[in-house]
């Protein structure tokens, strides 16, 4: 038998880490098509993104960690790829961070700081966010369950109480 | 205290990574430009042929040899506006969308089958 991971989570980092990932998931969007949006929001969101990561990372921090010490040992197949395609996330995220800055036009400038414009990092750029993507929605995909279950009970269910929650009057009566 | 060093662990990772890629990356020799005939300056031949092409009348201010910086050659500048976006942003969710279903329906139906073997077992019992 495989040992599977159990991680708590207080509601309170629960709901903090549902927040996250749905700012972290409409900035991806956004920062995902800079013909739109313009370069300058391109560059500052996708670091402001960066430090966003930061948080959520600390908040799977315990995650991580167990799964990390158990990779090698028994470890559910769920959990091991998760923590597989964790990784290879946290590279592409690495490399499209750092090929963005050796082609920043706005914010490296700004910060007093000229790279001779390069194809391949540009080539890299490009080759890790469509990359990104196809991780991202495997991510999505292998998170699922957690998803629709966060949702239902932080978003879905407090909204549902609010309409069908008799009124004190009612009650009383 | 214990947050701060996690912080630098992610952030000394990161580093290990980043520091990796561009020393891969300049080692490699492609950090230079890689377009067949970039950075190769254009000379139109000895005696002057070849460059401009016969009947090209720039402006005034000559601006027509070059196309500016930030115009719609620039590639990613203000392309699509609003409605670019939103549909970029569509077209980007459709393909997370899309990879979900794949992971997602099979396992479910995987997940249905096997409860419905389990129950028919059960009651043939």
């Amino acid at each position: 038998m495989s040992e599977e991971i159990a991680v708590k989570n207080t509601p309170i980092q629960t709901s903090t880490k549902l927040w996250l990932d749905i700012i972290l998931f409409l900035a991806f969007l956004v920062t995902m098509d800079p013909r739109s949006s313009g370069i300058a929001i391109h560059e500052w969101l996708s670091l402001a993104v960066f430090a966003v990561l930061m948080l959520h990372l600390l908040l799977s921090w315990d995650w991580i960690v167990s799964v990390s010490r158990r990779f090698l040992g028994k470890l559910g197949l769920q959990n091991r790829l998760n923590y597989i395609l964790n990784w290879l996330l946290f590279i592409d995220g690495t490399l499209l961070i750092i090929s963005g800055l050796m082609i920043s036009r706005v914010a490296m400038p700004l910060i007093g700081i000229q790279l001779p414009e390069g194809f391949a990092w540009r080539r890299l750029h490009d080759m890790s966010a469509n990359f990104g993507l196809i991780m991202l929605g495997l991510h999505t995909a292998l998170h699922w369950n957690w998803i629709v279950n966060t949702f239902n009970r932080y978003l879905i269910q407090p909204v549902a109480r609010l309409f069908t929650a008799k009124p004190k009057k009612d009650a009383a009566v | 205290m214990k947050t701060l060093g996690r912080i630098l662990i992610i952030l000394l990772v990161f580093a290990a990574f980043s520091a990796l890629m561009i020393v891969g990356v300049n080692a490699s020799g492609v950090s230079s430009s890689s377009f067949p005939g970039e950075g190769r300056e254009f000379r139109p031949g000895a005696d002057g042929q070849g460059f401009p092409p016969s009947g090209f009348q720039p402006g005034a201010d000559g601006a027509g040899f070059r196309p500016e910086r930030g115009g719609d050659h620039d590639g990613e500048r203000g392309g699509g506006g609003v409605i670019g976006l939103l549909f970029g942003a569509i077209k980007n969710t459709l393909v997370i969308a899309l990879l979900v279903v794949a992971v997602v329906l099979p396992k479910s139906i995987t997940r249905k089958k096997r409860r419905n073997d389990a129950l028919t077992s059960t009651t043939a019992e």
